[in-house]
């Protein structure tokens, strides 16, 4: 792997081309601070990450990378690649076109959209992206999703030495680094440190801490204070659903076949982002994670403006009520500051998560 | 209040919504008797048309009419019934702030665009019409499928979702196409209504034939002064997407054409000193925004970037294709330069003056392309103004303020 980096954005942009391609995948997570310059290029009311990434990007805090590389993910992400572009100027620029449905013919579209995403990174870094290459990147990222899984296992019935948010903020570490078998490394050694480690929990009625267990749902967080903030209003968060978490390493790639029809299928079959068509697979997920982490409330975030998250709460409220599952949504605006008002509805919530008789739990 | 708690009765039951869509299309037909223009002609067609998605035994498709065609809908004898255009509708009666706020009270966020949660805030009060199936594509935004889906899980229909790329090629028509021909044999699994290929042939015919006048009414549309400005051309063509494919769409634009060649030839009198391009949504209420431009400083909104929409001609030997084409050619797709390059070319053939964007709150795939569009429009020297407002909720619409700016904008041409 040679040293040049290529900034991804979304959670369905395929690392295993970049990392076949012998370049380096960084996923750019925002800063959270204020934003300075971004306004005068995209309009106020739109999702404030991809204004903070931008705004990074015109303060010259990208400048380590060689090209970025953008999904048609929603509205906003358009118009950022449109605005990065123009505006910031990466050297290397692709927008890869997602389907936002999975019959076979989204699948055999989105694998002809690889291969030209990966001819795209051929000619610009004059690099050979071989069949083996791309299966071996494969094989490394299938393992990096299994290890992670693991990790989130280890807390199904155990609590760790480190909090919740310590190992989300290891997490979002693990996911941002480009995946090779150093990685996987790190990965595994980290998973005995803490299988080490781990205290059995009770979850036959109240967790023996007497915290209930909150699972987080929703659109990004790449900062931990979210997690730091339900532990310091009397929660445990034993898993994430998020595109920074446990759902962006969800389901392999099979390791057989044409890689670009198995990429292609892997990508548009996993658990999906509330931008693809599926709110009744969501939910099923949902349910999985909810009896899988014996989970007692569902703390459902949204970053302002983020049209596709939004329009599903009401929906994942009404269905998690028929298992009696209480929810919260909390919106944010990326910021840092924007959190520390949410502590008070924060400790409303597991309050009530706390009154709740434990047969009234799922 | 008073007026809107009536209306509120009337939309929610069967039996005064069904005397009131009876006495509009009577009051439509009575007007068009006394003034035969093309105008009143297409409110008397589309009052029926709504009049026959609540007669007994209509069968309805929820469809998205500028994006999954009519042509196909109603060669299944469905009629297509659009949830946007219908929550302008409502806001147009006065209703807005009531749908709005039955989205609301039910969890849907008020940053979201004020169609969309209309149209969910219209469905869950029982003004709307129940689906047979509904049909719709991924353009131009995000939040239409995403409504569509959630009211299919609320009607208990199948929902069909076109997957239309951001890459005008080959391939992208070529996918779209497969999609709209595999969409048949789906919307027949789920209605049991059987696609007739005769009639589909004749309404692509009348979408050409309709496509033409449209042509030739753009053309005079050129003329100084414009004949057909302001909100009217808007008015006229948007609901017309309701009609696509039908014989009535033809007669109603060859009559708009007649007329417009005729006002052309006796003479346009009126005054027109600048001529503008509007480009987002206009408001669905009544705003002095388009009286002001037009009495005080004697503009005219000489063109609007959505009646260009989709008006491209089908090759009548392979309909499939040429429908898929007209849906990824769409400028509102793919990068913003499209959308900048097609407004540059209405601005040079229209010959118009300024641009005024209306940025519809909740519109992110129109107003995130604004600070590349202003700089576009500047760069070139034409007058550029952003007026950030909404189409639908009227508790967003600040006259005064709007007004200042109008007036600002104006002074730019003096």
């Amino acid at each position: 792997m040679n040293n040049i980096k290529i900034g991804w954005l979304c959670s369905y942009t395929p690392e295993e081309i970049i990392t076949a391609a012998g370049l380096k995948p960084v996923r750019m997570l925002g800063n959270g601070l204020p934003i300075q310059d971004a306004d005068t290029f995209l309009h106020s009311n739109l999702c404030p990450y991809v204004r903070n990434i931008l705004d990074m990007g015109l303060q010259g805090e990208w400048n380590d990378l060689q090209g970025v590389v953008f999904v048609n993910s929603c509205d906003a992400m358009r118009r950022l690649s449109d605005a990065y572009r123009k505006y910031v100027k990466p050297g290397y620029h692709h927008l890869i076109d997602l389907p936002k449905i999975n019959d076979d013919l989204a699948i055999d579209y989105f694998a002809r959209s690889l291969k030209s995403f990966a001819s795209s990174l051929e000619r610009e870094f004059n690099v050979r992206i071989e069949d083996e290459n791309l299966l071996e990147s494969i094989k490394i990222l299938n393992k990096t999703r299994r290890l992670i899984r693991e990790l989130y296992l280890l807390r199904v019935n155990n609590d760790c030495h480190i909090s919740s948010a310590e190992l989300f903020h290891k997490t979002v570490h693990f996911l941002s680094e480009p995946k090779t078998d150093s990685l996987n490394y790190e990965i595994s050694q980290f998973r005995h440190e803490l299988e080490r480690s781990t205290v059995k929990r009770n979850h036959s009625k109240l967790s023996a801490d007497k915290r209930p267990n909150i699972l987080v749902t929703g659109c990004i967080i790449s900062q931990p204070e979210l997690i730091e903030l339900v532990e310091e209003a009397g929660g445990y968060v034993p898993v994430e659903d998020l595109c920074t978490s446990l759902r962006h390493f969800e389901g392999c790639v099979k390791e057989e076949g044409d890689p670009y029809s198995s990429l292609a299928e892997r990508y548009l079959k996993r658990v999906p982002c509330a931008r693809m068509q599926n709110i009744r697979l969501k939910l099923k997920y949902l349910l999985s994670l909810i009896h899988d982490f014996h989970i007692d409330g569902v703390i459902y975030y949204t970053i302002k403006f983020c049209d596709q998250f939004l329009y599903d709460f009401p929906l994942l409220k009404i269905e998690l009520e028929k298992f009696n599952i209480p929810s919260l949504h909390l919106q944010g605006d990326y910021s840092l500051g924007s959190l520390g008002q949410m502590l008070t509805r924060l400790a409303a919530f597991i309050e009530l998560l706390n009154e709740r008789k434990p047969e009234q739990r799922l | 209040m008073m007026k809107e708690n009536i209306w509120q009765y009337i939309l929610s039951h069967k039996t005064t919504r069904w005397l009131m869509l009876n006495l509009y299309v009577k009051r439509y037909k009575k007007r068009l008797k006394s003034n035969s223009n093309p105008r009143n002609a297409l409110l008397y067609e589309v009052s029926k048309l709504y009049r026959k998605y609540f007669s007994p035994g209509s069968k309805v498709a929820w469809t998205s009419v500028y994006a999954y065609p009519p042509e196909i809908t109603y060669s299944f004898g469905l009629l297509p019934f659009d949830f946007e255009i219908t929550s302008g509708i409502i806001a147009g009666l006065g209703l807005g702030s009531r749908v709005l706020d039955a989205a609301t009270d039910r969890g849907y966020s008020t940053d979201t665009c004020g169609f969309h949660r209309g149209g969910i805030g219209a469905a869950m009060e029982g003004y709307l019409p129940r689906p047979l199936i509904m049909v719709s594509t991924t353009n131009f935004c995000d939040g239409k499928p995403k409504v569509y889906e959630l009211l299919s899980s609320y009607y208990g229909r199948e929902f069909i979702l076109i997957d239309v790329p951001h890459k005008r090629d080959v391939s992208a028509v070529d996918y779209v196409s497969r999609q709209l021909e595999n969409s048949i044999l789906r919307i027949e699994r789920a209605t049991g209504l059987k696609f007739n290929e005769r009639k589909f042939h004749d309404h692509i015919s009348n979408f050409n034939k309709m496509t033409g006048y449209l042509e030739r009414i753009d053309e005079l549309k050129k003329h100084s002064p414009c004949p057909f400005e302001g909100d009217r051309a808007y008015r006229f063509q948007f609901p017309l997407f309701l009609l696509w494919g039908t014989g009535t769409s033809v007669k109603l634009c060859e009559n708009l054409y007649n007329e417009l060649k005729r006002k052309i030839d006796s003479g346009v009198s009126s005054r027109e000193n600048i001529r503008l391009l509007w480009m987002g949504v206009f408001p669905n209420y009544k705003t002095e925004i388009f009286t002001t431009l037009r009495k005080k400083y004697h503009a005219r909104i000489v063109c609007h970037e959505y009646c260009h929409m989709g008006i491209e001609r089908i090759d009548e030997d392979d309909p499939f294709n040429g429908l898929a084409r007209r849906l990824v050619n769409s400028w509102l797709l793919g990068p913003v330069e499209n959308r900048i390059e097609h407004a540059l070319q209405l601005v040079k053939e229209y010959g118009c003056h300024g641009v005024i964007h209306h940025s519809h709150w909740g519109c992110r795939h129109t107003m995130g392309g604004l600070g590349s569009l202003r700089e576009a429009f500047l760069d070139r020297g034409i007058p550029f103004l952003n007026l950030d407002m909404d189409g639908m909720d009227e508790s967003n619409y600040f006259p005064g303020q709007v007004k200042t700016r109008i007036e600002s904008f104006m002074e730019m041409f003096q």
